[in-house]
């Protein structure tokens, strides 16, 4: 075999690169426009009685919270919290009375049929929306079995959102690893 | 296409498929929670990347540094081109992806040699592939 065979995959390579970032190019628009319309959704699911939001700056010092979005009846506050296998981004609707009224993860890479389950456990997640002025793994809130790390860290994601809303000053200290 | 070469046709070409799926979930499923590029992503394309390189009668004799060179290649130019990654993050990537694709490929023919040496099952491919999945595992969440 010649030599310069050794180089034709390399050619390939750029030639694959070539058509993805065409692509990429082409759907930015598209991706954009999506991603936008599924936020406005998410965020009225969210915040019922609300179809209008905007960003509002959060300058605190709770290192959780990196946007706020105020609609007519509250805010969905959106988090960022250190899970077991990363950070967990979470979108918490709050309403002016400091009501959970939504919870959703946006991105979370927790281990499989442990902390990945918080995404979707109807009776977890359901007890993120009790209304108490504090939520607290193994006093008002029961752990996802296994997934103990993952559990504080949505706990911890909606305390912020409810403290954001309604004023309180939560502990920072909650910001660590594993609560 | 020679024996050779399958595998580095192959690898850009998994990576790519992998890239572009991506870009279509990003696209048209916003809410989709994709897995990141860490040390998983690239295993799971190695892995793809061998297991058809074997069905498909490659495997030869390998080179070993043009196996780290089109490692680094392709987990460099691929991700970048679809703007997924860039700058520091895009070096630590493509260098990860050009030192696990080389050690997985060593792991992977070796696996697979002791298999044509004797008889086994055509599923053997595959299931070596799934059997280093599992193994490696244990990389899950390492920040790279």
């Amino acid at each position: 075999m010649k030599k310069w065979a050794f180089f034709l995959p390399a050619a390939a390579t750029l030639l694959l690169a070539a058509a993805l970032y065409a692509s990429a190019v082409a759907l930015l628009p598209v991706s954009e426009q999506n991603r936008l319309a599924d936020l406005n959704e998410t965020l009225t699911t969210l915040l019922p009685g609300s179809s209008q939001f905007s960003v509002e700056p959060y300058s605190g010092e709770d290192g959780t919270i990196v946007a706020a979005y105020r609609g007519e009846t509250g805010y969905v506050v959106e988090t960022v919290t250190a899970g077991y296998a990363g950070d967990i981004t979470l979108l918490v609707g709050v309403d002016d009375g400091g009501t959970v009224t939504g919870v959703v993860v946006r991105d979370l890479q927790e281990t499989f049929g442990l902390g990945r389950r918080a995404m979707v456990d109807v009776p977890f997640l359901t007890q993120l929306l009790f209304d108490y002025d504090t939520l607290t793994v193994g006093e008002n809130v029961d752990a996802l079995t296994g997934a103990t790390v993952t559990s504080k860290a949505l706990v911890r994601a909606v305390n912020a959102a409810k403290a954001f809303v309604t004023g309180a000053d939560i502990s920072s200290g909650a910001t660590t690893w594993g609560g | 296409m020679k024996k050779e070469l399958t595998l580095y046709f192959l690898l850009p070409l998994v990576t790519a498929a992998a890239c572009f799926m991506e870009l279509l979930l990003d696209a048209f499923a916003p809410a989709a929670i994709l897995p990141h590029r860490d040390l998983m992503w690239i295993v799971v394309v190695t892995l793809i990347t061998l297991v058809l390189e074997r069905y498909l009668g490659g495997g030869a004799k390998r080179c070993w540094p043009l196996v780290a060179a089109y490692g680094l290649l392709s987990f460099s130019l691929l991700p970048w081109a679809c703007g997924f990654l860039w700058g520091w993050a895009l070096l630590r990537f493509a260098l990860t992806g050009g030192v696990a694709f080389t050690v997985l490929t060593a792991l992977y023919t070796i696996l697979t040699d002791r298999l044509s040496a004797t008889k086994a099952t055509p599923l053997a491919p595959a299931l070596a592939g799934f059997l280093l999945f599992l193994a490696l595992q244990g990389t899950m969440g390492m920040v790279i």
